[in-house]
């Protein structure tokens, strides 16, 4: 298996001398091709930065971040908006549809962005979209499906231009129970269907339960790394991803103090 | 914090909110200053007393196109200041969230309304008082007034006019606001977005229908006004006006969806970089205000032919004065008498104030020869066009060839020659010059006694036999010497009319202002601009140089200014107006921005789509109100031609200057604010 990412000892402060935040302290992993990873961790713990970083949308202090073997902590410009076009898909909590725009016209941007030609464009949106099981409602507007189809059509945006990794942010974040297991039930499909390599951020144990290995991060540092087991119950993965988020939400020690 | 303090600090908040909108109510008060203004000036009453009569005139179309330009003025105002508040309705909402009454935050908008307003009329007042300094060296440079004495005046009437106008219009807007806050719920001002569906525009076959039927409307009423504006009169002309209004409100509300369809089904074009999302941003923008755009399109499109026809016309007076006075008077009798004589008679003879020099000569009446004969059979088209002339009958006006070249020798213009057998025609009037060339082409004889005479030229000379200020001479036959001398002794001649022409034996400016003023006191009873009405002993009429210059000065002047007034405040309101629609949509639009940098999408690339979604914007009716004026200039100068042929060129490119810079600035300006807003 090749490694698609690579972190090395990544570091990110906030605020200036004497009034320092670590929001990542030393954050060291990689991402196979094909791998599945969730990201967990509570509210503050730095899994969004973590993402914000590898999605080159926030620059790291120190650290390199190799994607595919390039570094990608020193693009700058053109270049930046290059990478994060071409290599990067990103599913977002809100969906961040174009609400003027229907479905096939927002996974088509995607592909309008990389100037790919107009024929190619119509084939490609379909054929991703008969994959996620939104053919019927690609001429719909976004005010006209539900949350699990605006999502799914999310998906569809970021996978259509075949990125290396795709990053999802809390994508069941603002779903019903029902769209988010139809959502996440989607990315396994891109996962094991596709192919594709997916990093997920999620503080939910049953979103995460669909992964095939979880980082947990807590104030900054990797805390832990889960395994799926070959074979495993996702019900059995579900139980074990608890035990960790019991740990981390506060230890004994913590209590007593 | 007092309602002042809150209402000041928002105010600093949204400054970048409030500049267009400043600015164009900065400019607003200080035009309509201006022109308030123009009586009093000072220099305005060292006018001659032709000058005085047209600034009168001037004045009162002034104050009548005050009460359109405040209208104006007023919408932008309510319209503004709907788009603001839109804007704050959240900041509202939580304001009344906080515990404050519906009452204190109208007094917040109050307060804030009324600052703007002070400020506004403070700045526009300063500017206008300024200005209208400026715009009375122009008044008095039209008339070659004396700049030497001139004085700062300041206008109170002007004042007193514009503060109430202003304040008049602000307490509609306050009462416009009190209105629309107490009517919200809490819950629409805190959710101030809009509903979702209002973004959209779909493409559907009842705006397919409705574009192809403004579309086919608007070409009917272009044809009929450009090509068949010979057929068209009062009662027509105000069908066709209405049926271009009407197609032209269609067009807008139905160009959003048609432009959808339209260019959704050329693939290649709709999904190459951003345009899908340019051309849905420009549709939902152009949808939510069709009706706005469609009136913005009709004041351009008048502003656009006022200008054009306006500074043209403006041109031609100031160049055809100096054109057309060579010499200092030219006075003409119709009544067999001699100029010479008549004035001798009433004691002021041409020794007294003419220079050596002049000339007198008949112009005879042919007594066996109509003026419509002398046109021969393209008459006819004439006829048409004056329905209600009376001088078809009238006998036809002959000069001898040496009289005439004697009056073209004192004027500076060209001679004739002629051989004996041949005859020309000297005629300045455009139309009937048009005719009357067709009938030397083809050759028309003219009988004089017993003579038959051909054309020698294939055209008209193009030379006037009296100064005026337009180029009215219908037409005049001259005939060799020879030809003449035997047709008056036959009596076939009669010496009808006397022209005398020459100059002044004053050099100075004064006494050559006398001299004038006599002139026009004998012929005309001294009311030189009227002489229609008061026409003196009905017998004579002059054209003076001094009087020519300053009524034809005077007329530029006067369509200069009242098309500016009107023209520029059209234009500035509908530029503030599109300008401010163009920035709610930007901040409506921000979030739509941001989805597109995560995806990665280029700085530039997202520059060029929001310099494209607002130069369409501004551009599109632009467009149609350009091309709704080439069809209106070429009629506006059929229906002027009777008058005067206008040559459109300077007009057209006046206005493009004046388009260039203050739509532009404002397309411009809108596009920075617009970068800023969604943060490119």
């Amino acid at each position: 298996m090749t490694k698609v990412l690579e972190v090395f000892n990544l570091q990110k402060y906030y605020g200036s001398k004497g009034n320092l935040t670590k929001a990542l302290d030393d954050v060291s992993f990689s991402v196979e091709s094909g791998e599945f990873v969730g990201i967990m961790g509570a509210s503050g713990s730095g899994k969004t930065t973590l993402l914000n970083c590898v999605s080159t949308i926030d620059v790291v202090s120190t650290g390199k971040i190799l994607l595919d073997g390039k570094n990608i902590t020193n693009l700058r410009g053109e270049a930046l908006n290059d990478f994060r076009r071409d290599e990067l898909g990103f599913i977002f909590q809100e969906f961040n549809l174009l609400d003027t725009m229907t479905a096939f016209e927002n996974i088509a941007l995607a592909l309008s962005i990389q100037k790919v030609p107009a024929p190619t464009i119509k084939e490609k949106v379909e054929q991703v979209a008969a994959k996620l099981g939104i053919t019927e409602v690609l001429d719909k507007y976004p005010y006209q499906m539900s949350g699990g189809q605006k999502q799914r059509v999310a998906c569809a945006r970021a996978v259509v231009t075949d990125p290396k990794l795709i990053l999802a942010d809390e994508p069941t974040g603002a779903l019903d129970s029902k769209s988010s297991r139809m959502l996440l039930e989607s990315l396994m499909t891109l996962n094991t269907g596709l192919g594709s390599t997916i990093m997920m951020v999620t503080h939910d144990a049953l979103s995460a339960s669909y992964a095939s290995r979880i980082l947990f991060i807590k104030d900054g540092k990797l805390f832990t790394e889960l395994r799926r087991e070959e074979g495993e119950e996702r019900k059995a993965f579900y139980g074990r991803i608890v035990q960790v988020q019991s740990l981390l939400g506060g230890d004994a020690e913590e209590l007593a103090e | 914090m007092n309602t002042w303090k809150l209402a000041f600090t928002n105010m600093k908040k949204s400054v970048s909110d409030y500049v267009v909108y400043f600015i164009t109510l900065i400019f607003g008060v200080a035009i309509f200053y201006i022109f308030n203004a123009i009586g009093d000036q000072a220099l305005i009453n060292d006018l001659s007393e032709s000058g005085y009569e047209i600034v009168q005139t001037m004045i009162s179309l002034l104050t009548g196109a005050s009460i359109g330009v405040a209208l104006v003025l007023g919408f932008l105002i309510i319209y503004a200041n709907n788009f603001l508040i839109r804007r704050r309705k959240k900041e509202f909402g939580i304001y009344l969230l906080l515990g404050m009454g519906k009452k204190q935050v109208s007094r917040i908008l109050f307060c804030e309304t009324l600052i703007a307003g002070l400020i506004s009329l403070g700045v526009g007042l300063a500017v206008g008082i300024l200005g209208s300094q400026f715009l009375s060296f122009l008044v008095g440079n039209f008339f070659d007034a004396d700049l030497s004495q001139y004085q700062f005046r300041f206008s109170l009437m002007a004042t007193i006019k514009t503060v109430i106008s202003f304040v008049v219009m602000n307490l509609v807007v306050l009462l416009f606001h009190a209105a629309t806050i107490t009517k919200y719920q809490l819950v629409d001002l805190l959710s101030a977005r809009k509903k979702p569906e209002t973004n959209i525009v779909s493409g559907s076959w009842v705006n397919l229908i409705l574009f192809v039927l403004s579309a086919v409307a608007l070409g009917y009423a272009y044809y009929r006004v450009g090509f068949r504006g010979n057929e068209i009169y009062m009662k027509e002309m105000i069908r066709l006006i209405l049926i271009g209004i009407v197609a032209n409100m269609v067009l807008f509300r139905s160009l959003a969806g048609f432009l959808m369809e339209a260019v959704r089904s050329l693939k290649g074009f709709y999904h190459r970089k951003l345009n899908a999302f340019v051309l849905r941003q420009f549709c939902a923008g152009l949808r939510t205000s069709s009706i706005t755009m469609g009136i913005i399109c009709l004041m351009l499109f008048a502003t656009i032919l006022s200008f054009v026809i306006g500074f043209s016309m403006a041109n031609q007076f100031q160049g055809s004065a100096r054109e057309k006075t060579p010499v200092d008077f030219s006075i003409q009798r119709n009544d067999g008498v001699k100029v010479t004589d008549y004035f001798a008679q009433v004691g002021h003879s041409f020794d007294e104030w003419a220079k050596n020099g002049y000339v007198e000569v008949p112009v005879y009446a042919h007594q066996g020869l109509a003026f419509e004969q002398t046109v021969g059979g393209f008459i006819a088209g004439l006829k048409e066009q004056f329905p209600r002339a009376i001088f078809w009958g009238y006998p036809a006006e002959v000069m001898a060839l040496s009289d005439f070249n004697s009056l073209m020798r004192v004027y500076g213009q060209r001679e004739i020659t002629l051989l004996e057998d041949r005859y020309a025609v000297a005629c300045t009037f455009d139309i009937f010059r048009a005719s009357r060339d067709q009938a030397l082409q083809s050759g028309l004889e003219i009988p004089v006694g017993d003579a038959v005479l051909k054309p020698e030229y294939t055209s008209c000379w193009d030379e006037y036999l009296m100064m005026s200020g337009i180029s009215l001479d219908t037409g005049t036959i001259i005939i060799p010497d020879e030809v003449a001398a035997k047709a008056v002794e036959e009596g076939i001649l009669v010496a009808q009319n006397y022209i005398a022409a020459g100059d002044f034996k004053a050099t100075s400016r004064s006494e050559k202002r006398e001299a004038d003023d006599l002139i026009n006191q004998i012929t005309v009873g001294g009311d030189k601009m009227n002489y229609a009405m008061n026409p003196g002993d009905q017998h004579m009429i002059a054209g003076t140089k001094i009087s020519i210059r300053e009524s034809n000065n005077g007329l530029a002047m006067m369509v200069t200014f009242l098309v500016t007034y009107v023209g520029v405040v059209f234009l500035l309101a509908s530029a503030a107006i599109l300008s401010l629609k163009a920035l709610s949509e930007s901040i409506d639009s921000q979030g739509r921005y941001d989805i597109l940098k995560k995806l990665g999408c280029g700085g530039k690339m997202l520059r060029h789509a929001l310099y494209a979604q607002i130069g369409v914007f501004f551009l599109l009716p632009m467009l149609i109100a350009g091309i709704h004026s080439v069809f209106g200039v070429s009629y506006a100068k059929y229906s002027l031609s009777s008058l005067l042929s206008i040559e459109a060129g300077y007009g057209i490119l006046v206005t493009c200057i004046v388009m260039v810079v203050l739509y532009g600035g404002y397309m411009f300006a809108t596009i920075r604010s617009s970068e800023k807003i969604v943060r490119i």
